[in-house]
């Protein structure tokens, strides 16, 4: 650990704007060493029969997010369930999905969190960290992010979405929140639930608006299964 | 561990399911949900309740108001009052610790971590 990081340069006590900043920094760092230290404690092995918290923690969300995820054919739904999926179980703060637009050779947010979505840009594929991500179809993850703080060319997470081998889309982190300020292992189990099963989700949702599908029909389904 | 009954109050569909598969791993317990504070005291109104697990943040009656409802009350006011949300700042702790939450969890939540303060609230 980096003693001088932990304990900051010295405050002059009669200071009180000064000591109120270095309070809250030293807030901040208590949360993020206890995340580290609760990190820390989970065994790399855990011993057979022995529960490890965080892996059934991971394997909990996952659960609850595919379940979630598909058990709607409402494209707002999807949506809406991704966001909670991103806030509730990843701790994210700040959030977009985005879609990508033949058209116009970019990326269209078609929901934002946290953030005015005025302030969220269409990156263009293969432009800025974002786009570059969904070009080359990688997920990327910065570790630095939490100490840096919002910035929007810089996302902690941007998760491409696949469908039928394309990226279609993306899922991006800006922030966490502060109690949950950087990305943990188990997290890209879940961000990789998500670049496989939301975009299929979505597309299930739109073509089943489109086609006007009321009901699941034996009728329906022979022909496309015989 | 009979007889018990937890309400889980939360508007996201998604992190109430958490919840709820969380607590059926205690041998007993009840689980009964809510979608929001009205919900909630519709449920209290209705039946025994050992436990409320609540949100804050939810449309139409939030959880603080449900826990300053809850302790105002005479025939739940002792009822542990477990607060799970995104509010991480101290600020926020303390004011749903004021109000009678016996326990304050952020998320995003470990069910274990949720488990293990249901079993030390009911003393089980």
């Amino acid at each position: 650990m980096d003693r001088r990081r932990t304990l900051g340069p010295p405050v002059k006590p009669e200071d009180p704007s000064a000591l109120q900043a270095e309070v809250e920094r030293l807030q901040a760092r208590c949360i993020e060493l206890e995340q580290a230290l609760a990190q820390a404690k989970v065994p790399a092995t855990p011993s057979v029969g022995e529960a490890d918290p965080a892996f059934e923690a991971s394997l909990a969300n996952l659960y609850c997010a595919s379940y979630q995820l598909h058990a709607t054919l409402d494209t707002r739904e999807v949506l809406q369930v991704t966001l909670e999926i991103l806030l509730n179980f990843l701790g994210a703060k700040t959030a977009a999905i985005f879609v990508r637009s033949r058209e116009e050779d970019c990326l269209v947010p078609v929901t934002v969190t946290g953030l005015d979505p005025d302030y969220v840009q269409r990156p263009a594929m293969g432009q800025g960290r974002i786009g570059e991500s969904c070009k080359r179809g990688h997920a990327v993850y910065d570790e630095h992010a939490a100490e840096r703080g919002l910035d929007i060319d810089r996302p902690a997470a941007c998760v491409p979405l696949r469908f039928e081998g394309e990226i279609v889309g993306a899922v991006v982190v800006w922030t966490f929140l502060r109690q949950k300020p950087n990305i943990l292992d188990y997290d890209r189990e879940l961000f990789d639930l998500l670049a496989a099963h939301l975009a299929p989700a979505l597309a299930a949702s739109v073509l089943f608006k489109r086609a006007g599908v009321k009901t699941l029909d034996y009728a329906d389904l022979k022909e496309l299964v015989s | 561990m009979s007889g018990l009954r937890a309400l889980v109050v939360e508007d996201s569909p998604t992190m109430r399911q958490l919840i709820v598969l969380a607590l059926r791993k205690l041998p007993g317990l009840e689980v009964v949900e809510a979608n929001d504070g009205v919900d909630a005291l519709k449920t209290l109104a209705s039946g025994k309740v050992d436990i409320l697990l609540t949100d804050i943040n939810m449309p139409i009656m939030d959880g603080l108001k449900l826990v300053k409802r809850v302790r105002s009350d005479s025939v739940h006011a002792a009822i542990p009052i477990v607060i799970i949300t995104t509010e991480g700042a101290d600020e926020d702790r303390s004011r749903a610790l004021a109000l009678g939450a016996n326990a304050y969890i952020t998320k995003p939540i470990q069910p274990a971590q949720v488990t293990a303060k249901v079993r030390e609230l009911l003393k089980l």
